[in-house]
């Protein structure tokens, strides 16, 4: 494959997986302070 | 104050706003729509696309059903009396689609059973000759396809017990109805990229022609996909998003879902190409002989491919439950934006509404079980996506960017949301998006009249498409009439 092909394939790849992964991340760590934030409530 | 349904968690509603982006048309029209613009360069156009038209777009539909804690056509109410019609008409194309997306459903179930038997080793066109025993043309009806009627039983009957307990039932089907095709994609990506040939394939999908970047058509197709393929316009992630509370994030959410969609549309053009590298060199012939895009790819290119295959019958399987997997998400999603349209407007029972509307749904689905059923499947397909869609799209940004006002949503938004969104939205929502779809509506509705869609007569494009397109409006302009029973809801 041409150096071209690998190079917008792997640049594509990092916006998409890479801005998934962190938006993901983002998620899960405002539902670990939600739930955090909840906790002292329930007790 | 009535309570409305609420879905069971955060991840519940995201994988069914996955699940409902990600459909057939991850599989079966992205890789084609990359490779014949540009290759690898139309990954450039897509990612802008889905950065200044189908991220914003999704940020306002989940806004405005979480805002109003509607369903699309009391959320445009909430916004101007008028607009409710429009959020009719949305559910009216989403309705029309869910009608011959279960159609397709039905060719899935009825090559899975299928799989072990392969009949397409004899005869590749059998989709054609056996299942579909197409006719002519449009203007022969030919008799019903008896398999194909059963699988269409099936799929509605499938769709009623997954949402007819609303929310909370579609959060548990999509935990595997999601994750279960991206898995078994993988597997046959792998299997894929082992045969012989697989690099060939892979080159000419990835392969970029940036001289196609300067062509209009390419950025388009762009936007096109990214528009067909996030679910937008169809009023059901309007309605998703009304079942959060009114405190949940919107821009993550957004994100998300359409990096989603998009990195899935991306892998699936790898599982797609390295078979039909290796299908061309089985055979002999050059790759370009073997591109075919839609229903050709998935039921004659694809299973020939796969005939071909060591474990032929586990492949073929394993595709099948892909498809299966990849559609029913998307199709019930639609029917639930309708369902909770009606709900909202009239307080009937779920189970009631997905009752009517899944017999309903069957019943009409009887016309593309016939022999000219693909014919009229097709034209009905390419005036929702072109005109339907589309023109939805354009009018709802103009509604919110120049009667509602930007502003006002994007207060709330950024109120609620991590990742707060600035002028650029505004941008996008008030001239971005909808000049894009003028654009694109201008130009398919230059190409309709420069030359016939297909070749197919003109009484049938007249009927099946323009007169779909204008039965759904004037059904929309009534519903918009009928006195209705609004709720206040509760949070």
């Amino acid at each position: 494959m041409p150096l071209s092909a690998w190079i917008t394939s792997i640049v594509v790849a990092i916006v998409l997986y890479g801005g998934f992964a962190l938006c993901v991340r983002q998620a899960i760590r405002k539902g670990k302070e939600n739930e955090r934030k909840a906790a002292p409530h329930e007790q | 104050m009535a309570h409305r349904d609420r879905w069971a968690s955060r991840p519940a509603f995201i994988m069914a706003a996955v699940g409902s982006a990600i459909g057939l048309g991850n599989l079966w029209r992205f890789p084609m729509v990359a490779y014949a613009n540009g290759g690898g360069a139309f990954l450039i156009p897509y990612v802008v696309a889905l950065i200044t038209a189908g991220i914003p777009l999704m940020i306002l539909e989940y806004a405005l059903g979480q805002r109003f804690q509607r369903s699309s056509p009391g959320s445009l109410r909430e916004v101007r009396p008028k607009f409710e019609m429009l959020g009719w008409w949305a559910l009216g194309i989403g309705t029309t689609i869910s009608f011959y997306y279960a159609v397709i459903m039905a060719w899935c179930w009825d090559y899975l059973a299928c799989s072990f038997g392969q009949p397409w080793c004899e005869d590749p066109q059998a989709f054609f000759h056996r299942v579909l025993r197409l006719s002519d043309g449009p203007g022969q009806i030919g008799a019903i396809s008896w398999p194909v009627l059963v699988g269409l039983a099936v799929t509605w009957a499938l769709i009623y017990w997954i949402i007819k307990k609303g929310v909370l039932r579609v959060g548990k089907v999509v935990m595997i109805t999601v994750p279960l095709p991206a898995i078994l994609l993988l597997l046959i990506l792998i299997r894929g990229v082992t045969l012989p040939g697989a690099l060939e394939g892979l080159k000419y999908y990835l392969t970029p022609d940036f001289g196609a970047l300067l062509n209009a058509e390419t950025w388009l197709q762009a936007y096109a996909q990214v528009f067909f393929s996030l679910s937008l316009g169809f009023g059901i992630l309007t309605a998703y998003a009304s079942y959060l509370p009114k405190r949940s994030d919107i821009t993550n959410n957004a994100f998300i879902t359409s990096l989603a969609d998009a990195g899935f549309a991306f892998f699936a053009g790898f599982a797609v190409f390295s078979v039909l590298g290796y299908l061309a060199q089985a055979q002999g012939v050059p790759i370009d002989s073997v591109v075919e895009g839609g229903p050709g790819l998935a039921f004659v290119i694809y299973p020939t491919a796969m005939s071909l295959m060591p474990f032929a019958p586990v492949i073929a399987a394993m595709f099948f439950i892909t498809l299966l997997t990849l559609g029913i998400d998307s199709a019930f999603s639609i029917v639930e934006g309708a369902v909770a349209g009606v709900r909202d407007k009239w307080n009937i029972s779920q189970g009631l509404a997905a009752g009517i509307f899944c017999s309903f749904g069957f019943i009409v689905g009887i016309v593309f079980t016939t022999g000219a059923g693909l014919y009229w499947l097709d034209i009905v397909d390419h005036w929702m996506n072109n005109y339907g869609l589309v023109v939805i799209g354009f009018l709802e940004c103009i509604a919110i960017g120049w009667f509602y006002g930007t502003k006002k949503l994007k207060d709330y938004i950024n109120e609620v949301s991590d990742f707060k969104i600035g002028w650029w939205w505004d941008l996008f929502i008030k001239w971005v998006t909808p000049l894009v779809l003028g654009w694109a509506l201008v130009t398919n509705i230059i190409q309709e009249f420069r030359v016939p869609y297909e070749g197919y007569p003109k009484w049938a494009l007249l009927v099946g498409g323009w007169g779909v397109v204008a039965v759904i409006i004037v059904i929309a302009a009534v519903l918009a009439r009928l006195p209705g029973m609004w709720k206040k809801e509760g949070n």
